[in-house]
């Protein structure tokens, strides 16, 4: 199958090519006696969500499908097949492209990943860029961080995902960072049942309601709108308060580093929060998941 | 006047994270119920806690731990406000600390 020349999650072409690569990669690892190759002879183009997504869907199709035969056939663009070295992608599948990795775009990205809440690993990638960030900018950091596995371990696996494809046995969760000149790119990803599905497993209806209601978002449940009340029930007062503060902890993050931005993709949909305002955005095709994705200014 | 202190980040978790013990290896619950209650047990006039050797808290962690001793152990509120002393630069930490064991309280009182 050929992987999109862009991955890339904000497009809404990009979004939904991605998503249907993804979808032939899930049907092709459940497909017996099928050898998967992986064609990225045409990818030029790497963004750290869909980046992140894509190395996710790979590594949970590798742990649900040990045996399976697959292969890549690598990029035509260096960038890409450093990153994909860089980041033991291509070691998912025993592959050695020949390029060792040595731009100074690729060598600052960095990944994590588990199947518990445990602060460690996502800490320890966190301060590896420490020279870019301050002592607070690491705190909000780990703090939303934290939360968003925390949100991946506890809540995000209560389901099938509905992707045709066996139960997966792990509440896994899987992290990218990236450092550009002007950017700090943080990224966490889990492939459970989305925020939209999730979110009326641990709020009450009229709780829902009234706060689509009050953001004046009518009756609609849609996955944006449901992202979007999801981030506001974790500040506002519920049934529960032990319960859905998550979500505050990633805005937050926003709140407390200027010119930040966070962008919130569940299923079909995406919320980005920045300087206090909300965008929303509906895709025809879903992630199956959620990606939680910061930009930090350094 | 018996004071104790117990260091976060060094004498729990750098990395604290999670809510239930179930989930992670530095939890809330976890630091509530080996640490802190223990602490509580040795009846101190004051239990100092440090919060800035950790990385950094989410709220899930912070909410169990603290929270939880009135929620979910039955500590009264306002004794364990009068006991800990919280120790952190970033001001806002102490606060939040502070309003999860006073809103455990008021879902406490809500609930009888």
């Amino acid at each position: 199958m050929t992987a999109p020349p862009r991955f890339h999650l904000h497009g809404g072409k990009s979004h939904n090519l991605l998503c249907e690569f993804l979808g032939q990669l899930r049907n092709s690892f459940a497909a017996h006696g099928v050898t998967t190759v992986i064609d990225l002879r045409e990818t030029y183009q790497l963004f750290p969500g869909a980046a992140l997504l894509f190395y996710a869907e790979l590594s949970r199709l590798v742990k649900l499908y040990p045996g399976k035969a697959f292969k890549f056939l690598k990029s035509n663009h260096r960038i890409v097949n450093e990153v994909f070295e860089h980041l033991e992608i291509f070691a998912l599948g025993k592959y050695y492209s020949g390029t060792i990795p040595t731009r100074e775009d690729v060598v600052t990205w960095g990944k994590a990943s588990s199947a518990i809440t445990d602060g460690r690993p996502a800490g320890l990638l966190i301060q590896a860029y420490e020279q870019a960030l301050s002592r607070d900018e690491i705190r909000h950091i780990f703090r939303g961080v934290t939360e968003a596995a925390t949100n991946a371990v506890e809540h995000a696996y209560s389901d099938d995902r509905l992707d045709g494809l066996q139960s997966f046995n792990e509440s896994r969760w899987w992290m990218f960072c990236r450092e550009t000149e002007k950017h700090l790119f943080v990224g966490v990803a889990d492939l459970g049942i989305g925020i939209p599905r999730s979110l009326p497993r641990n709020f009450k209806e009229e709780v829902l309601n009234a706060t689509r209601m009050a953001l004046s978002l009518g009756s609609s449940s849609d996955d944006p709108t449901m992202i979007r009340a999801a981030m506001e029930l974790a500040r506002t007062r519920t049934e529960r308060k032990e319960r859905g503060k998550g979500l505050g902890d990633m805005k937050r993050v926003v709140d407390e580093l200027p010119g930040s931005e966070l962008h919130v993709f569940s299923n079909r949909g995406l919320v980005t929060y920045s300087d206090g305002n909300y965008t929303m955005r509906e895709y025809s095709e879903s992630i199956y998941g959620t990606v939680v994705l910061w930009v930090v200014p350094i | 006047m018996k004071s104790l202190t117990v260091n976060v980040g060094k004498q729990y978790s750098r990395f604290p994270a999670g809510r239930k013990k179930q989930s992670g290896p530095a939890s809330g619950e976890g630091f509530r119920d080996d640490v802190l209650v223990p602490l509580l047990e040795q009846h101190p006039d004051e239990i100092v806690v440090e919060f800035d050797d950790a990385l950094g808290f989410g709220s899930s962690f912070l909410e169990e731990a603290f929270g939880g001793l009135v929620r979910v152990r039955g500590y009264s509120a306002d004794d364990l406000l009068r006991i800990f002393k919280f120790v952190s630069e970033d001001l806002s930490l102490v606060d939040e600390v502070a309003f999860y064991i006073t809103e455990a309280k008021r879902v406490m009182e809500g609930q009888r």
